[in-house]
């Protein structure tokens, strides 16, 4: 039965403000961790995922992704895009499959952004926002690094586009059919078996029933020695998405941090915003804002979109997955203010190149990029391999709740609670599964 | 490695072949309003699927809707493989206009049996109006770092109320005139507000890698594109002559059509790239679609290449273009050519004579007094 697969993405949120035009900044960046790097301890791993390829299952990638992204750490040669057309029947409403695939350019158009902030997580992004200055923290261009900023990048675009006039109210829509994804695992698999090795798919994406055309694609990328890893889904309690709630698929799940918009002194009252937008680095400036050593668990929270496992589901692993940072231009009409593209013409130089995005979809690169890795100090380990060191390492999560302050949905403080089945394992910590993993 | 390279030959000249073989056998068949003209084509692609891309055109005086391509594959014996079918991608037809349709029978088994195909089309009368009054502003095709070709430009909303889901469709066109690749998309956003205008961009693929021109359409769930829909001008350019002297006239003649028609009060305007004066250098084309001018051919002097360039625009068409080239020979008067033979006969003859006048006086004078008269 056809279905589409619908991309992950819960909230964004954007800082619309006007500057004035000025010079894009040196690509030579001092480095940066993040909140979501620290809660994870890729900064500490001693690993990069040099020689390890990750092929992202997404809307490919900007026209511009050379503003945010350095060049060799995409693999331009090797992306693909895989896409089956889909129309409403003028006389039924009915959607229409193809029943095939056509092979599209990874370089997306519009609403191309999903998987360029997805992989952003994985190999970092040049990063300079002067609305943090404006605001009153001037912060000069940086590169904000990623889980695994060495490992080879194969934007494979399987979500696209569609406006469907009947169809979901006519909303323009990013998604992908079963087909279309299942090429592109495909796809992966064949890379890897030309050589392009280790592998690993890192899938922010989703459907709410398992299909068996996707099942085949990942067993058999599986059998050939690629890892696979998918997003948990974003439906909550009502479960989790597939082909994430596989048993053989490494799935992750969503967490938030305790101090995500803290202020060092709005634990009581809360006061009105602004926040302290450079929350999201790794930063001892305020004395708070670097995550000790071993993560506190008490700190960790999950989200409440966050999957819930089901019966016939397997929740794996949590990941930071709200409030994560990473470059959003939404295609021409957000281009990077630096950026030399067409979005001079069109646009307004702003600074909605940068968006906070929760989701599953944002905890999924985190964990292909932690296996990523594994895989430079072993690159010998499969899929039940990986998967069990992910989840023998990880960080365990109590069920409980926590009080965080928070931009949605209350702009204010907001209690989470979640149970056992929101945990998987646990936080994936990337130190300690390198270190479990053998030589 | 051998085997592999023999496959892809052979994948190779089994795509031509079957490309000749369909043009030639395919057989068609109308209904009511709407015809399929013979610019259709079919062949496999570059994944192995049997794709039939072609026009429909509405050649009655009503709207029409639902416009449906049926194709019916054969192998070489005849059999039926397979039937497929397809909407135009315009969802409402005016009357003379056309919108491209594709059918792909997506098996590649299948596909690799196909021998030639037989098309029918059927379509509905639409009742509603559908004002053409989208106007398509520019385009420009352009191919992204993967590749892939892609056309983008604007629309532009001329009417009062706001005109939704503005899809643009696209059809390419080989040098023969057959359609080799359709595709559509919306503008972004799809909603286009009254005089606003809005971008596209559409993604052509794999369907056609080797287009020699395009067109353009476009319609909302209210409005149709501006008559003729955004078909890009057809410039031919010609001059009388392609070797001219420095200075001297040429006639030249521009004729524009929309690739069917001719096409009246389009602008022309001349440029040249190495000077020359043109008389006049712009205009309208007149009610056979032409457009006279004389170019004077600059001074040079140095045979020179001149590149002409007639550029034809008109609202609601896609610029058009054409080029030739002159070459410009340098200056050559015939009084100077004239007095350059004089002063070469007269110092021929000057020198000759000299030398007679010298040889004379050295056989009368004595040998040794020869060096002073030279001194002299």
């Amino acid at each position: 039965m056809k279905r589409t697969i619908l991309a992950l993405l819960a909230i964004t949120f954007a800082t619309i403000l006007i500057v004035p035009t000025i010079a894009r900044p040196p690509m030579m960046l001092p480095n940066k961790n993040t909140w979501d790097s620290d809660m994870v301890n890729s900064d500490i791993a001693g690993y990069t995922g040099k020689n390890v390829y990750v092929a992202v299952l997404d809307t490919g990638l900007v026209p511009n992704w050379r503003d945010y992204f350095p060049g060799n750490r995409i693999a331009t040669h090797l992306g693909k895009g895989f896409w089956e057309p889909v129309h409403v029947d003028p006389q039924t409403g009915e959607l229409v499959y193809a029943g095939f695939v056509t092979e599209t350019s990874w370089v997306g158009s519009t609403l191309s952004t999903h998987g360029t902030h997805v992989i952003s997580t994985i190999i970092g992004y040049n990063y300079y926002a002067p609305a943090d200055a404006l605001g009153g923290f001037p912060l000069p261009p940086l590169f904000v690094k990623g889980i695994a900023p060495d490992v080879t990048i194969i934007p494979v675009k399987v979500l696209s586009n569609y406006i469907l006039p009947g169809y979901y109210e006519g909303k323009e829509l990013v998604f992908g059919t079963d087909n279309a994804v299942a090429a592109g695992i495909y796809y992966a698999t064949e890379l890897k078996m030309k050589g392009y090795s280790p592998m690993i798919i890192s899938m922010s994406l989703g459907g709410p029933e398992p299909t068996e055309v996707i099942e085949d694609s990942i067993d058999y990328a599986i059998a050939h020695g690629v890892i696979v890893v998918a997003a948990a889904g974003n439906q909550g309690t009502s479960g989790m998405d597939w082909p994430g709630a596989y048993p053989q698929v490494i799935s992750a799940g969503a967490n938030g941090w305790r101090y995500e918009w803290y202020w060092p002194n709005d634990l009581t009252p809360p006061p009105p915003p602004p926040r302290y937008r450079l929350w999201w680095l790794q930063d001892n400036t305020y004395g708070f804002n670097n995550i000790p050593e071993p993560t506190p668990p008490e700190d960790v929270y999950i989200t409440d979109f966050s999957a819930r496992e089901k019966a016939g589901q397997q929740l794996d692993v949590v990941a930071p997955g709200s409030w994560v940072r990473g470059p959003f231009p939404d295609g021409y009409d957000h281009l990077p203010w630096w950026s030399a593209g067409m979005g001079w013409y069109f646009s307004t130089p702003g600074l909605t190149n940068f968006y906070y995005v929760g989701g599953t979809s944002m905890a999924t690169p985190h964990v292909s990029a932690v296996a990523a890795l594994m895989l430079e100090k072993n690159p010998t380990l499969n899929q039940a391999q990986v998967e069990n060191i992910i989840k023998t390492t990880a960080l365990p999560i109590p069920a409980g709740s926590m009080t965080v302050w928070d931009l949605v949905p209350t702009q204010g403080w907001y209690t989470y609670p979640w149970g056992s089945d929101a945990t998987g394992a646990g936080l994936i910590q990337a130190d300690a599964a390198v270190a479990a993993v053998p030589p | 490695m051998k085997g592999i390279f023999k496959r892809k030959v052979l994948f190779a000249v089994l795509f031509s072949v079957l490309i000749f073989l369909t043009a030639s056998l395919e057989k068609i068949v109308a209904s009511g309003q709407a015809t399929i003209p013979p610019t259709h084509l079919g062949f496999v692609d570059k994944l192995g699927y049997y794709r039939v891309v072609g026009e429909v055109a509405n050649v009655g005086d009503k709207n029409i809707r639902y416009v449906r391509v049926n194709a019916t594959f054969y192998s070489i014996g005849n059999s039926v493989i397979a039937y497929r079918s397809s909407y135009a991608m315009l969802d409402v037809l005016l009357p003379g206009r056309k919108a491209p349709f594709e059918i792909v029978l997506g098996n590649k088994t299948a596909s690799a049996l196909v021998d030639h195909y037989s098309l029918n089309v059927s379509s509905d009368e639409y009742q509603g109006e559908k004002p053409s009054i989208l106007q398509i502003m520019q385009s420009s095709t352009f191919i992204d770092e993967a590749g892939f070709q892609k056309v983008n430009g604007t629309v532009k909303n001329l009417a009062t109320s706001n005109a939704t889901y503005v899809k643009v469709v696209a059809t390419f066109y080989n040098l023969q005139g057959k359609v080799v690749g359709a595709t559509y998309g919306y503008t972004k956003p799809s909603t286009i507000m009254p005089s606003h205008t809005e971008l596209f961009e559409l993604e052509l693929g794999q369907k056609a890698d080797n287009f020699s021109s395009y067109s353009l359409a476009a319609e909302s769930m209210e409005y149709a594109a501006v008559s003729p829909a955004a078909t890009t001008l057809t410039v031919s350019l010609s001059l009388n002559t392609t070797i001219v002297n420095s200075g001297a006239n040429v006639s030249v003649q521009v004729h524009v059509d929309n690739g069917t028609l001719l096409v009246k009060d389009a602008a022309v305007q001349l440029v040249s790239d190495k000077g020359g004066v043109f008389n006049p250098q712009s205009g309208y084309t007149n009610s056979d679609g032409n457009f006279t001018a004389t170019f004077t051919a600059p001074t040079v002097t140095q045979q020179t290449l001149i590149s002409i360039t007639a550029n034809a625009t008109k609202i609601g068409f896609i610029v058009g273009q054409s080029l030739r080239q002159i070459t410009v020979n340098p200056i050559s008067t015939p009084d100077l050519t004239f007095w350059t033979y004089f002063a070469a006969g007269a110092l021929a003859i000057a020198i000759i004579g000299g030398g007679i006048v010298i040889t004379k006086r050295k056989r009368r004078r004595p040998k040794k007094r020869s060096r002073s008269h030279f001194q002299s």
